[in-house]
């Protein structure tokens, strides 16, 4: 009896111990999940506004990958947008590395080309696995971002199709260690200096038509400013002296109208005051009333089958002061415009330059539309005032406009961006607005938001999309600062103090950088909504978070941050905090906390906090001193 | 651990009337080692502060776990959590489970007693690191086998709109974690025993404990540090040298099976043969030390 049970004994003992052995032998890393809906998949790679303008048949090649850390199935739009993403530094420490690789598939899609290099198929082709795919590289395929991939499951039709549009077949190795040329934040930080230069150029150019000959003076050689305008030839001015003119103007020619000592042009009530149909046609010097309060005209002329149709018809054919409509190269500068709905409404007029204008909108912002609405027309807009009204600046399809210098107050959006790429927002004051300072929405990609000032709002810039840079901005007493949900993108030095909410880590996809940027004095630094662990760290420097201890050496402290941890988030503002942050405990628990960030829920570590303010320039126009956060007094202070 | 409980008359010769079958004159060693473990089982079984111990523990890890995060985020994540304080606490543990056991029977002069039958020194050192070990492993495992439920029955936080996975998060990464933690605090319990042995008396087994837990915790893997400051340790031997320090062989070995597969390349973390053998030999050599101690004394 007593040997059986020594047996079983025995027996157990092995089980337990080849179990636990087992354990070590089993590979728990090697499931392989099936390809996903690629709609269910954090996609990147394109913008919104590109998507939609693709046509039905166009099939871009997309990539969906499933990585080890990260819970969330990722699609990327072109297969050079993911190997550039796994490029990057920090990406296998973020995502962990990838489990399975899908891509879409050619192989029997009837494949061809558009005239602009799009993929054209007759169905979608299905999923592949990327380790056996064949690669097509440096062929005549484009998406709307550049030079693509085209991945087959068949050599032979991978063959076939470098044959002909001129390719090379290449293994997904090979694919992997290639460099492509695509565009991402690090493109729009460096562009950000070209494309101030860029739109000076625009300003000067524009400015020119300020000095065409005079041809016609209203009052002297005609009765009316219509009159006048009739009447003169191209590419001369029209010279409108001090007065309050009770008429509403079309310009159908490439004329200057301008102003001498401010006239008013007032109109009847009824539409838009100003009407400029002609390429090159400006207005200058004036201030302009009698605006009518359509914001919105049903019954304008949309094609209905653009994607957009809706937009426009909701946001392009309102009343404005001056409106600017399928033209190129126009100027309105030095204009006081009092409206209801528009001032001044661009729409189809690339080129233009909007300076030195001030629309006084309605009290309401609900009543009252945008103090620049620009629609399909990019350009400059810059100097200029835009009091209450709904958005100071709203703009759809405008690609590359930049709005400059200029100061909005108490209305809705002081920036409002939608579906427009590569802008340049940069150097505007932004106050008391309703909802939102700067505001972007609809996944653009390539902005920059640079520079600006925006204080006293519900929330100060609110970012979309990806691949975008938002820096050097000051950011003060809102109730959120700023949020990160663009993508891709990069945010640096910028200045978030004194609200509610400095931070909010609000993209799902944890691959922002947030670095060398300073907060002071909000209640809380940071918070984070779902998605992973974010860590606010590049190349060993993190941010300026008041508060923050550890000894300092090379201006970084040696103890990490997190401004969603308890205890830390009340460092500058809670006694009894610094102690609690040093204890031991919560070093061992913090001490491994960065390892698998992917894998980890809502919350932002900063490894190598900064200690002291790195933008101290920033700090001009604060009511801080950043000399009371520089290094040597915060470590006294812990010391003392 | 001052509460320790001894078994008083509980003596080899009543234990083997109460299982009837005292008759054979020379019971089998086996039969000997069985019934020490017995005894020793009794003892873990009553003395109540190892339960709470487990309790503790227990409370501690899930707290830790709770507070770091890692339940929300799945088994690695909390597994990573659970690293830092499982290294430092479970060598605590395991040595207030052993560092009195052989002591505390020498003090009651039942040593003396045990060396009137037949027992060889082995079976007194093998019985008390098994009898102990089986209190400690229940100690040690119950609190991670809760943890891992918390970890199963606690939702990731995810926004449903998206196509989720698991990726590399597996319950087997964490049963290793249990697993090499269980063999970590094994390894502790068998320089607790030898400790245990060595002591002559409580004050001194007390010191011994302290100095043990500092060498384990602080000592060895600092001198690796010193080491390879040094240039005594080459660069190329330091993940075989890791081995040497049981804190750092438990530590590799967790991070290179658990931890590492879920999070990516990069260099090694361990040589887990190495750190296998580093462990083994660690316990292999305490408990041969208890053994010649228990002979000596």
């Amino acid at each position: 009896m007593r040997e059986t049970r020594s047996v079983w004994i025995l027996v157990a003992i092995l089980v337990v111990a080849g179990g636990a052995v087992g354990l070590f032998t089993v590979d728990a890393g090697s499931t392989s999940p099936e390809p996903v809906n690629f709609d269910d998949t954090i996609s990147m790679g394109i913008s919104l506004q590109s998507q939609y303008a693709l046509e039905d048949d166009v099939e871009l090649p997309r990539v969906q990958v499933f990585y080890s850390q990260y819970r969330y199935v990722v699609g990327y739009y072109g297969v050079e947008t993911f190997v550039d993403a796994q490029q990057q530094p920090n990406h296998e420490q973020r995502f962990g590395y990838p489990l399975a690789v899908y891509v879409s598939d050619y192989s029997g899609t009837d494949l061809e080309l558009t005239d602009e290099g799009y993929p054209r198929t007759d169905r979608f082709g299905g999923w592949t696995n990327a380790e056996e795919a064949h690669f097509v590289v440096d062929s005549e395929a484009r998406t709307p971002a550049g030079e693509t991939v085209i991945p087959f499951s068949d050599r032979a039709d991978a063959d076939a199709f470098a044959d002909e549009y001129d390719g090379t077949v290449l293994s997904w190795e090979a694919v992997l260690e290639r460099t492509f040329d695509v565009d991402t934040a690090d493109t729009v930080r460096q562009r950000v200096d070209e494309q101030r230069l860029d739109a000076d150029e625009r300003v000067a150019a524009a400015a020119e038509l300020r000095d065409r000959p005079e041809s016609v003076v209203v009052g002297e050689d005609a009765s009316t400013i219509q009159e006048a305008v009739d009447e003169a030839p191209a590419n001369t001015t029209v010279v409108v002296p001090e007065g309050t003119y009770d008429e509403n103007v079309v310009v159908n020619e490439s004329i200057t109208l301008a102003g001498e000592g401010t006239p008013t042009i007032h109109g009847d009530g009824n539409g838009t005051v100003v009407r400029l149909n002609a390429d090159r046609a400006a207005v200058v010097g004036f201030d302009v009333t009698g605006v009518g309060n359509t914001t919105r005209d049903p019954d304008a002329e949309i094609e209905t089958d653009a994607w957009d149709h809706n937009v426009e018809l909701g946001y392009g054919h309102g009343d404005a002061g001056v409106a600017a409509v399928d033209t190129s190269g126009v100027l309105i500068e030095d204009v006081t415009i009092e409206t209801p709905a528009n001032g001044v409404l661009l729409r189809d007029s690339p080129d233009m330059v909007v300076r030195n204008a001030t629309v006084n909108g309605s009290e309401e912002w609900a009543e009252g539309f945008m103090g620049v609405m620009t629609m399909r027309s990019p350009g400059v807009i810059e100097n200029s005032t835009f009091r209450h009204g709904r958005d100071g600046v709203y703009m759809h399809r405008s690609n590359g406009l930049v709005v400059r210098n200029n100061v909005m107050e108490d209305g809705r959006f002081g920036v409002h961006v939608m579906h427009t790429s590569e802008t340049l927002i940069a150097d505007n004051r932004v106050r008391d607005q309703e909802l939102s300072g700067i505001i972007v929405m609809t996944g653009p990609e390539l902005n920059a938001i640079v520079g600006n000032d925006v204080r006293d709002t519900p929330g100060g810039i609110r970012t979309a999309g990806s691949n975008s840079y938002i820096a050097g901005n000051v950011v003060v007493g809102n109730e959120l600062g700023m949020t990160t949900a663009a993508g891709n993108s990069i945010y640096e030095h910028n200045l978030i103090a004194d609200n509610d909410v400095g931070l909010q880590a609000s993209s799902i996809v944890p691959s922002n950088r947030v670095v060398g940027n300073d907060f002071v004095d909000n209640d809380r630094h940071a918070t984070a909504s779902s998605g992973p662990l974010r860590i606010y760290t590049h190349d060993g420097r993190g941010n300026y978070w008041e508060g923050a201890i550890g000894t300092a050496e090379g201006g970084v402290l040696d103890r990490s941050y997190s401004p969603t941890d308890p205890v830390d988030q009340r460092l500058h503002r809670v006694d009894g905090t610094p102690a609690l942050a040093r204890s031991p405990a919560l070093d061992a628990v913090e001490g491994l906390q960065g390892t698998v960030p992917g894998m980890r829920a809502g919350s932002v570590v900063d490894t190598a906090p900064l200690c002291e303010p790195a933008n101290s320039e920033l700090f001009a126009d604060t009511d801080w001193d950043p000399d009371d956060y520089a290094c040597e007094t915060s470590v006294n202070e812990e010391t003392s | 651990m001052n509460g320790e409980t001894g078994t008083g008359t509980a003596t080899p010769t009543e234990t083997e009337h109460e299982t009837g079958v005292g008759e054979r004159a020379t019971p089998s060693q086996s039969h000997v080692l069985e019934t020490i473990v017995r005894r020793e089982l009794q003892t873990v079984r009553r003395t109540r502060t190892f339960l709470l111990l487990g309790f503790a523990l227990t409370v501690v890890l899930l707290g830790v776990a709770w507070v770091g995060g890692g339940v929300r985020g799945g088994y690695v994540p909390t597994a990573v959590d659970l690293l830092t304080p499982l290294e430092l606490l479970v060598p605590i543990v395991a040595v207030a489970f052993g560092y009195r056991a052989v002591l505390a029977d020498e003090r009651r002069g039942e040593l003396d007693v045990l060396r009137t039958y037949p027992v060889s020194s082995w079976q007194v050192v093998g019985g008390a690191y098994l009898g102990r070990a089986a209190g400690l492993v229940t100690a040690v495992a119950f609190p991670l086998v809760v943890v891992a439920l918390a970890v199963a029955l606690t939702g990731t936080e995810e926004v449903r709109i998206y196509a989720t996975h698991a990726g590399a998060d597996s319950p087997i990464l964490f049963a290793r974690v249990v697993v090499l933690t269980i063999l970590f605090a094994l390894v502790v319990l068998a320089v607790a025993i030898a400790i245990s042995a060595v002591a002559s008396t409580t004050r001194s087994a007390l010191a011994l404990a302290v100095v043990a837990l500092v060498v384990v915790l602080v000592g060895a893997d600092l001198a690796i540090v010193y080491g390879l400051a040094s240039g005594f340790v080459g660069d190329s031997s330091l993940v075989y040298t890791l081995a040497l320090s049981p804190i750092s062989a438990y530590r590799g070995l967790v991070l290179e099976t658990a931890v590492v597969v879920a999070s990516g390349t990069g260099p090694r973390t361990a040589a887990p043969i190495a750190s296998l053998l580093g462990l083994f030999l660690w316990a292999g050599v305490s408990l041969a030390v208890a053994t010649v101690a228990v002979r000596r004394s």
